[in-house]
């Protein structure tokens, strides 16, 4: 499973494929080092590369997730008490209308975008 | 909350302006490496530098600390508020420079690091492999952060979940760094200089332009947009990309504009941190859910329509069919999953209006127009 350089392949590779040392070359390609030669011979990746790249990408979509909902909270933390106005229900009012609207209006593009989905690819939607 | 309300309108704005220029910079430079490795700094040293800034106007004595703040504002103490104002446009150019490097990292991790880098198909760590795991991390991300950073702001303040995020995201640039650097460094077909197409044609007018003003540059450059917009009107994967990008025009979207909108409304950010729970956890097991769905509705067989050909009568037709060329070999099984994917997305969208009628009543009259 340990990742080789690639200069090791010609050096190893080959006498493990040559016929005189088979009984030596069988033992020696269970072992992980084998693995991993098999594994680069066709280019693609191994189980430790693709752990670093998941590390990797965890760690950034971790760092843009806890940042983006820390600003808000920041952003907001002074403004908790602020809320008992009267003067402030009103336009709440208003907004919380708009966010309804604006709800509908979002909940009837999925219908209508898989629809246009749909008859692009010359499929016929049966409702049955 | 204008001011939130605003600073999330000019992130927005920004990010549509700019993010296709951030695209094109990943598309065109040749090291992945450099291009991944820039990203990853750029964001991290907008978001610690961010949260010194934030440590500056959250007020250190109390939780909240909004008397203080905002009795200075009405009281009219005019240096404090400039000062409070410059510090917030600086944390918004910071903002949005961080939202411009998340979506050119994603860009890069997820467009041309994983493609490049994954096995052919069939083999352990294949593309689809890569792809659902990439997306399960996430989600999971997704999930569990906005619960992590609301436990810390409510068991102690605001300013130590800026504090611990700053730190979090300053701990882990070396790491992350690092675990960038063994994955290329083991990776012949990473290392692989990208090809680029179009760079030797943009080379030669960037020469011709060059001596020319900042005006014929800036026309050049809307040019270059409008000649984008028609390329992805010409291409074929138009409607379903845009239709794809309308889903997200849901207010229900748990963005950061509407998490705003929550709180002013009075909800509190615990009970908001539940919801949000609540709707990555149907995400994260969607994504289990939906192959098994699938699976399972494939089996029915001999209904419903298959690249405008009757499924009804005769699975036969199938073979005579040219558009069924890349599916040699396994025509039943391809019709099979998008007889279940069809099936399955039927099933959601019904859902969903079955949903909204619950609530509004009034879309009682729509949905009998829809399904009579």
């Amino acid at each position: 499973m340990t990742n080789m350089p690639l200069n090791n392949e010609a050096e190893l590779g080959r006498p493990l494929r040559s016929p005189t040392t088979s009984e030596d070359g069988q033992d020696v390609l269970t072992s992980p080092m084998a693995e991993s030669i098999s594994e680069i011979e066709y280019e693609g990746m191994t189980r430790s590369q693709a752990l670093n790249l998941y590390t990797s990408h965890f760690l950034s979509t971790w760092n843009v997730r806890t940042y983006e909902f820390a600003a808000v909270s920041a952003s907001e933390g002074r403004h908790d008490h602020e809320d008992a106005d009267n003067a402030r229900s009103s336009s709440r009012l208003l907004l919380t209308r708009i966010l309804l609207l604006l709800q509908l209006f979002g909940m009837s593009i999925p219908p209508f975008s898989a629809f246009l989905f749909i008859s692009n690819r010359h499929f016929e939607f049966n409702i049955t | 909350v204008i001011l939130t309300f605003g600073s999330g309108i000019v992130r927005t704005l920004a990010s549509i302006c700019l993010s296709s220029a951030v695209g094109k910079w990943v598309d065109r430079s040749p090291n992945r490496l450099k291009t991944l490795l820039s990203t990853i700094s750029v964001n991290r040293f907008s978001v610690i530098s961010a949260s010194v800034l934030w440590l500056f106007i959250v007020s250190p004595e109390t939780s909240n600390g909004d008397g203080t703040l905002e009795g200075h504002d009405i009281g009219g103490l005019p240096i404090s508020l400039i000062i409070k104002g410059g510090i917030f446009c600086l944390i918004l150019a910071l903002g949005i420079l961080e939202n411009l490097s998340a979506s050119g990292n994603l860009l890069s991790m997820e467009r041309d690091w994983v493609v490049t880098a994954s096995a052919p198909d069939g083999h352990p760590y294949d593309l689809t492999h890569l792809n659902s795991i990439m997306r399960r991390i996430d989600l999971i991300c997704k999930l569990i952060a906005p619960i992590l950073i609301s436990v810390i702001v409510s068991v102690t303040n605001t300013r130590t979940g800026v504090l611990v995020v700053g730190s979090m995201s300053a701990a882990s640039l070396g790491f992350e760094w690092w675990c960038a650097k063994r994955v290329w460094d083991f990776n012949p077909q990473l290392q692989a200089p990208k090809t680029v197409e179009e760079e030797p044609n943009l080379g030669g007018n960037n020469q011709a332009l060059q001596p020319q003003s900042f005006w014929s540059k800036t026309t050049v450059g809307f040019r270059g947009y409008r000649q984008d917009f028609k390329n992805y009107f010409s291409s074929t994967v138009w409607i379903p990309s845009l239709s794809l990008s309308f889903l997200h025009i849901s207010a229900l979207a748990y963005s950061a504009t509407f998490i705003t909108f929550l709180l002013n409304v009075g909800f509190s950010l615990d009970l908001i941190t539940v919801a949000r729970a609540a709707g990555s956890v149907v995400e994260i097991f969607s994504t289990v859910a939906t192959p098994v769905g699938v699976h399972y509705l494939s089996k029915a067989k001999n209904h419903g329509r298959f690249r405008g050909q009757d499924m009804s009568s005769d699975g036969s037709i199938l073979a005579d069919d040219s558009t069924t060329v890349l599916l040699e070999g396994a025509p039943e099984e391809a019709s099979g999953t998008e007889t279940g994917l069809e099936r399955l997305g039927l099933w959601g969208i019904s859902w969903q209006l079955l949903n909204l009628v619950m609530f509004f009543p009034l879309l009682n009259i729509q949905t009998l127009m829809l399904t009579s």
